[in-house]
This record gives C-alpha cells, sequence and structure tokens, in this order.
C-alpha cells in the first residue's frame, strides 16, 4: 500500500500539504529579499560617501 | 524581568544584533519541527476510524489558525508598546508581522475550506469562528493597505498602530455578535464544524507543528524587523558599519 | 459653552452652503435602497425578506461613501488646524463637529427611511422601530466614520483603504441592527438587539470622539 495515497481525500491533503508549505516558503523569502535590498540600499549609500 | 533588558533592547543597533543572531537558528530549529510534524502526521499518524485520511489536514490547517491570531495579538502588543513608549523597534516588529498574518489567515482559512470540503461537504458556513477569521484577514489587509498609503514613516506607524489596537478590541465584539447571531439561526452548524477531540499518537505530530510554526513565525519576524530597521535607521552611524 | 454653540452655528452655516455635500449621503442611501426591489422580483413576502439587510447596507453604504465630507474641506482650509490651535478642548471641539454632522447627514435619513419603508411594504409598529434603529446605528456609525476620515484624511482616494477599515469595526452594528428590524416585521422580541445597539452607541460616544481626535492630530501633523 502507497503510503502516499490518502485514498477518496489524496487532493485535498496533499494541496493542503502544499499549499501551506508554498505560504511558509513565500513568508520567508520575502523577508529575506526584503532584508537584502535593505542592505544593499545601505551598502550604495556608504559608497557613496 | 529586568526593565534594563528592555531598554537594552529597545535601542535599534542591539535589537538589530540580537535578532540577526537568533534567527538563522530559529529558522533551523523551526523548519526542522514543521518537518517532522508533518511527516509525523501524514504517513506515522493512524487513520482516523470515521474520516480516514482526509483529518490529516488538520495538521496544517491547526497551525495556522493558532498562529494567524498570535500573530495579530503580537502585533496589538507591538503596536501598543510603539504608542506608548515611541519606540521605532516596536513599530518596525509590528510592520514586519503584518505580511505574515495576512498570508497565515488566508492559509488557514484555504486549509479550513479544504477540510471542511471533504468532512462536511460544505467548504464555508458562516458561523462565528470562520467569520470572524475572515474578518481577521481583513484587518491584517486594513493595516497593510494604511501603513502603505501614508508615505511620512513617522504617521504612518501611529496610524496604523492606531488601527491595529481597535482590531483588538473589535474582534471579540465580531465573534460575540456572530455568536449571538447564530443561535438564533443554526444552532446545528455550530456544534457541526467543532473540532474532533484528539488524543494520543495523533497528538503528538500537532503539538510538534504549533511549536514549529511559532518558531518559524520568530524567525520570519527576525529577518523582516531587521529589514525595517535597517531602512528606518539608514541615516545614523551604526548602520554604516554593515 | 458658547464656543460650543458658536462652532454648531457655523457648522449649519457650512452645512447650508455646502447643501450638496449634505445631500450625497442621502441620496445615495435613496438611491441603493431603491434600486434592490428595482432589480429583483418586487413580491411582497420578498421584500419584506430583505428590507432589514438592505436598510442598514445603505445606511452604511451611502455613510461610508460621504464620510470625506467631514473633515476634508475643513482640512484643506485650515479650519482643523485652528480648533486645534484654541485653548479649548479638541476632544470637545470634534465632538461637535462630529454630532453637527450627524445632524445634518443623518436626520433626514432617517425620515427619508419612512419612504423606503412603505415601498419595501412595511407597516405599523415596524416602521417606528426602523427609525429609532437608524437613529441609533447612524449616531454610531458615524463616530466609527468620523475615526476612518481622520486617520485616512491625507490619502488620495482612500476608498477602498476606508471600507477596509470600516467594515470589521461597523460589522456588529448592521448585524444587530439588521436583526432588530427582521424582528420587528416579525413581531418578535426587539429587545436584545436594540439594547446591544444602543450599549455600541454608548461605547462610540464615549471613545469616538477621543480616538478621532488622536487620529486627526496623527494626520495632521
Amino acid at each position: 500500500m502507497n503510503i502516499f495515497d490518502m485514498g477518496d481525500y489524496n487532493f485535498y491533503v496533499w494541496s493542503s500539504v502544499l499549499i501551506s508549505f508554498l505560504v511558509l516558503f513565500l513568508t520567508y523569502f520575502d523577508a529575506v529579499k526584503k532584508h537584502q535590498d535593505a542592505i544593499r540600499l545601505i551598502n550604495i549609500k556608504n559608497e557613496r560617501e | 524581568m529586568n526593565l534594563k533588558a528592555i531598554y537594552k533592547y529597545g535601542s535599534p543597533p542591539n535589537f538589530y544584533r540580537f535578532v540577526t543572531t537568533l534567527e538563522p537558528w530559529c529558522f533551523f530549529f523551526g523548519v526542522s519541527l514543521i518537518l517532522i510534524g508533518s511527516i509525523g502526521g501524514l504517513f506515522i499518524a493512524p487513520k482516523d476510524y470515521q474520516m480516514a485520511d482526509a483529518f490529516r489536514i488538520i495538521y496544517f490547517h491547526v497551525p495556522s489558525a493558532y498562529m494567524s491570531m498570535s500573530a495579530y495579538a503580537a502585533m496589538g502588543i507591538a503596536s501598543i508598546i510603539g504608542i506608548v513608549w515611541r519606540s521605532n523597534v516596536a513599530f518596525a516588529a509590528a510592520k514586519s508581522i503584518a505580511p505574515f498574518g495576512a498570508l497565515i489567515t488566508a492559509l488557514a482559512l484555504i486549509t479550513g475550506m479544504l477540510w471542511g470540503k471533504p468532512m462536511w461537504g460544505t467548504a464555508w458556513v458562516w458561523d462565528a469562528r470562520l467569520t470572524s477569521e475572515f474578518v481577521l484577514l481583513l484587518l491584517y489587509l486594513g493595516y497593510i493597505m494604511l501603513h502603505a498609503s501614508i508615505k511620512e514613516q513617522k504617521r504612518a506607524d501611529r496610524a496604523a498602530s492606531l488601527v491595529a489596537i481597535l482590531g483588538i478590541i473589535n474582534l471579540p465584539i465580531i465573534h460575540y455578535s456572530v455568536v449571538w447571531w447564530n443561535t438564533l439561526h443554526q444552532a446545528s452548524t455550530i456544534s457541526k464544524m467543532d473540532s474532533p477531540s484528539i488524543v494520543g499518537e495523533m497528538l503528538w505530530p500537532l503539538l510538534v507543528m504549533i511549536i514549529g510554526y511559532m518558531i518559524f513565525f520568530i524567525a520570519v519576524i527576525c529577518r523582516g524587523s531587521s529589514a525595517e530597521i535597517l531602512i528606518r535607521e539608514k541615516r545614523s552611524n551604526w548602520v554604516k558599519e554593515i | 459653552m458658547d464656543t460650543y454653540i458658536r462652532l454648531f452655528s457655523r457648522e449649519t452655516k457650512v452645512a447650508f452652503k455646502r447643501w450638496t455635500d449634505v445631500l450625497t449621503g442621502i441620496i445615495l442611501f435613496f438611491l441603493i435602497a431603491l434600486l434592490f426591489p428595482l432589480i429583483s422580483d418586487s413580491d411582497k413576502d420578498f421584500l419584506l425578506k430583505i428590507v432589514a439587510p438592505i436598510m442598514m447596507f445603505s445606511a452604511f453604504f451611502a455613510s461610508l461613501l460621504s464620510m470625506q465630507n467631514m473633515f476634508k474641506p475643513d482640512f484643506q482650509n485650515g479650519s482643523i488646524e485652528q480648533l486645534l490651535l484654541s485653548k479649548r478642548s479638541f476632544v470637545g471641539l470634534i465632538s461637535t463637529k462630529i454630532i453637527s454632522y450627524w445632524v445634518f447627514t443623518s436626520l433626514p435619513l432617517i425620515l427619508v427611511s419612512v419612504f423606503i419603508a412603505s415601498i419595501y411594504f412595511v407597516s405599523g409598529e415596524a416602521i417606528l422601530i426602523i427609525q429609532l434603529t437608524l437613529l441609533l446605528s447612524t449616531l454610531t456609525m458615524t463616530f466609527i466614520n468620523a475615526f476612518t476620515a481622520a486617520i485616512t484624511l491625507g490619502i488620495r482616494y482612500p476608498g477602498a483603504l476606508m471600507t477596509l477599515i470600516i467594515a470589521p469595526i461597523t460589522l456588529p452594528i448592521l448585524i444587530f441592527g439588521s436583526k432588530a428590524i427582521e424582528n420587528s416585521i416579525l413581531g418578535l422580541d426587539i429587545s436584545g438587539p436594540l439594547y446591544f445597539l444602543t450599549g455600541m452607541m454608548m461605547l462610540s460616544l464615549f471613545l469616538g470622539p477621543w480616538i478621532t481626535a488622536s487620529a486627526l492630530k496623527i494626520s495632521m501633523d
């Protein structure tokens, strides 16, 4: 028996899993991107002086 | 808690240092716990005799719903601290919580619908809990939009904080009004949408997931608020040494 | 006390001068409420079923669309700054402004609601209850709108933002107001929702001016 098979509820369970991981991924990398943009901005400002 | 500790971490450079060292640990532990919980919930926990595999969605729905409310509480507290102590750090933290909170609330609603459809045949019902969760999403969106619409930093902070604080007062009122409204309409649906009681072998992945989500939340906030602090303090001296 | 009377009479003069602003809300209420019977099947039972939510929604939406008129003109010509600088309590002055706004926009609305109610085949005591409900809820909504208008003062095209901020706060008022009207039409007990509406009105009466004053101060600097 394939443990990945969730029977009738296959679609629902796996789409919940996927979308949860997607959202968590999204929030984290959005924060990382903002951080790196900020650092890049600061470096540009520093070089200008 | 030592008052001096609060003031020490309240200063931007100390806060930045603290948060950037904390973040990798939280990310590592958060992701690990989430993975462990997912594997436990999806594969190890036994099938429920009533709902077969569909109940496994609970391992993703409950943590996100729980986080959506905790995040709002955190945002509200940060807003109060920001207004009362005029703390830039607190406002930065509040602002970085908002996008996470909005996405997690949307996730809670979506996973809830994915659970409701196979479970009870209907993706949505207008009971107190679901309606309050939906309103929570609106509250987050209002906060984010308000922040984005006001160009001046300090004004945006204080205006959005007022809205966040109002939201905290408002959420219980909304919950209560919908409960009241429902008791006169469909008493049956309230008990219908209750979470099943969960015990034993099925419980530990849930706890692991909830804790994992919380630690992951802290990691995201650390990143987000450090970015915010850098932008706000870009003119000061300590920022030049990054 | 004298200052407040003078401020109120000033607001009266302004309301008559800018009568188009005042009329906007009332006309919107009228049109929205009128639209529904026109575009749906207009038999008596159906209309009696939908009159409760429609009344509340029309009042809400009309006040939402016209709320910018509360502070924006005075903000642009500097009057609010003058109020801020005066020796009197800013909160008190703002309360006077809000209450005068309510008097001129919502009281006529309540009178118009009688006509609207008769279009929806409402009769008897229910019409009085509709007016009472609208009285309580428009007063509460005016204070909530004041806060939202104050917070979004400097923003261009704040439409969606205002709705996002206002909808969660106004939701309980709409729920209970609609319930009150519905119960009075069906002949059921109306004291529950009315007590709640009165409670919300008291809450907004006491907290509203203070929160609006804070929001105005934030928007002003």
